[in-house]
């Protein structure tokens, strides 16, 4: 048995949040792609999270996290993250009035890497990230909670690797206290994206996300789903990388009244921009080449 | 609004972090006139114009699986029937420039990287990895974890260099041989 929380669903927005891991180069700023750093290689992320609009009055979530990410092998790397939380509210149903700024919460990652979308028929990782939450991005309110986010990552490319297809099955379980009340629930999303090297540098693309909210774990517990979609577009050189998405809610299974979407637990839009920073890294060791052989070239004469 | 104190708090920090970053740029390690000296160094060269066809494309396109994204090929004939070949392929963010060179009888005499500008994967530079490619014929495979090791952690340069030499071997084959 669980409790059933008599705020607005608190746990629903916390559960429907996008994963926080990073893995190298986002060229989404929902989705993720297989691959993984190099040994020895480590990238700063930041991300910041603007959503905005709900049915009536006055919303701004502003949702910041910062994130390290090193290889440990060539498969498998960790990520160490930190998030904060802003809200703006001002006349909205169902939420108190505040304007400020807290700790939202930590988390720590694992991905590893099954197969190489450029080598093999697919890519394929898997990914794995516990988590604690202080702060309910939506209301702003104090919360205690421990998350659990898993993921199997697909990827597959076109067009010698310049069009890319990733998908995400996603899961994200949650224990939470909030306003003295403990609760507990699941959140199954579907994140996909296809995005195009148009220009050296530059990629575009539009990318999704179908996610749903139960609370509790059980098939009956099923509250409602939202479905976004948006375009992107990403740039990258040698040390650093900049990815821009906006997300529109579209659609909802549970109805706000008056409205056709979920805006009691999101928002009408959201706008996200990631940066990504490499820092110094010692040069990958070759790994020994069966031939052997270590000259350039060997004459044929 | 928000709090100016949230926002003073954040910023040294982001700059200390901002002060460790690494400032790359492309690299370029052989202009092309520096990789026919190393790859022919007692022989001379002459630039033949060729330009293909779509079905010398296409036939190249299918005998090596890979596309061809360009017609008009950068090619020299050297003094004693060999070729040098200056091509690029895709990289991860922009394109790697590299050379093939090939005896009169299209057997691959080495391959050299002239200008690399992605942040991994520059191992493909290394001459152990590029030696693997010596010897190599249009028959051959070329393929990775077949008869051409990857490099773990460079996958992707490994795939299109390899698909490149392939794509050349090919192009050969079915057109520069009967030059």
């Amino acid at each position: 048995m669980f409790k059933r929380y008599t705020s607005l669903s608190v746990l629903v927005l916390a559960m429907t949040s996008a994963p926080s891991l990073f893995a190298d180069e986002n060229l989404f700023g929902y989705t993720y792609g297989s691959e993984t750093l190099p040994k020895g290689r480590s990238e700063f992320y930041t991300w910041q999270t603007f959503r905005l609009g709900k049915e009536s009055g006055d919303y701004l979530g502003w949702d910041q996290k910062y994130e390290y990410e090193w290889g440990i092998t060539d498969r498998l790397q960790a990520s160490v993250y930190a998030n904060f939380n802003y809200v703006d509210i001002k006349g909205v149903p169902g939420f108190q009035d505040r304007s400020d700024m807290g700790f939202q919460g930590m988390q720590v990652a694992l991905k590893y890497n099954v197969l190489s979308p450029f080598k093999d028929p697919i890519g394929l990782a898997l990914y794995i990230e516990p988590g604690y939450v202080a702060r309910d991005r939506g209301t702003g309110g104090d919360m205690d909670g421990f998350e659990l986010e898993t993921m199997i990552i697909l990827q597959k490319n076109f067009l010698d690797d310049t069009l890319m297809w990733y998908t995400n099955i996603f899961g994200e379980f949650a224990w939470e206290k909030i306003e003295g009340e403990y609760g507990h629930g699941w959140g199954p999303t579907v994140f996909s994206g296809l995005t195009y090297r148009f220009a050296p540098n530059w990629f575009a693309g539009v990318e999704g996300h179908w996610d749903s909210d139960f609370d509790g774990f059980q098939a009956h517990d099923f509250q409602h789903y939202d479905l976004f979609l948006g375009p992107v577009i990403h740039y990258a050189n040698q040390s650093w990388w900049a990815t821009l998405s906006v997300q529109f809610n579209t659609e909802s299974g549970a109805n706000t009244p008056g409205s056709s979407l979920n805006l009691d637990d999101h928002e009408r839009m959201e706008v996200r921009l990631k940066l990504g920073f490499e820092f110094d890294a010692k040069e990958a060791k070759l790994p020994e080449i069966a031939s052997g052989k270590s000259a350039a070239f060997v004459s044929t004469k | 609004m928000m709090h100016r104190r949230s926002i003073i708090r954040v910023l040294p920090a982001t700059a200390a972090l901002l002060s460790g970053l690494r400032m790359a740029y492309a690299e370029t390690y052989l202009t092309t006139e520096q990789a026919q000296r190393l790859l022919f160094p007692r022989e001379s060269l002459q630039a033949v114009s060729v330009t293909l066809t779509n079905d010398q494309r296409k036939a190249i396109a299918k005998a090596s699986k890979v596309r061809v994204r360009e017609d008009t090929l950068s090619a020299w004939r050297t003094s004693s029937g060999g070729w040098f070949l200056a091509d690029n392929v895709v990289g991860k963010h922009e394109f790697i420039d590299f050379a093939l060179a090939l005896t009169r009888e299209g057997t691959v005499k080495g391959v050299e990287i002239m200008t690399y500008r992605e942040t991994y994967g520059g191992e493909v530079r290394h001459p152990k990895w590029r030696a693997q490619f010596a010897g190599k014929k249009a028959s051959a495979p070329l393929e990775l974890d077949n008869d051409i090791k990857n490099i773990s952690g460079a996958t992707l340069s490994s795939s299109h260099i390899t698909e490149g030499v392939r794509r050349l071997l090919q192009t050969w084959d079915l057109v520069l041989k009967h030059l």
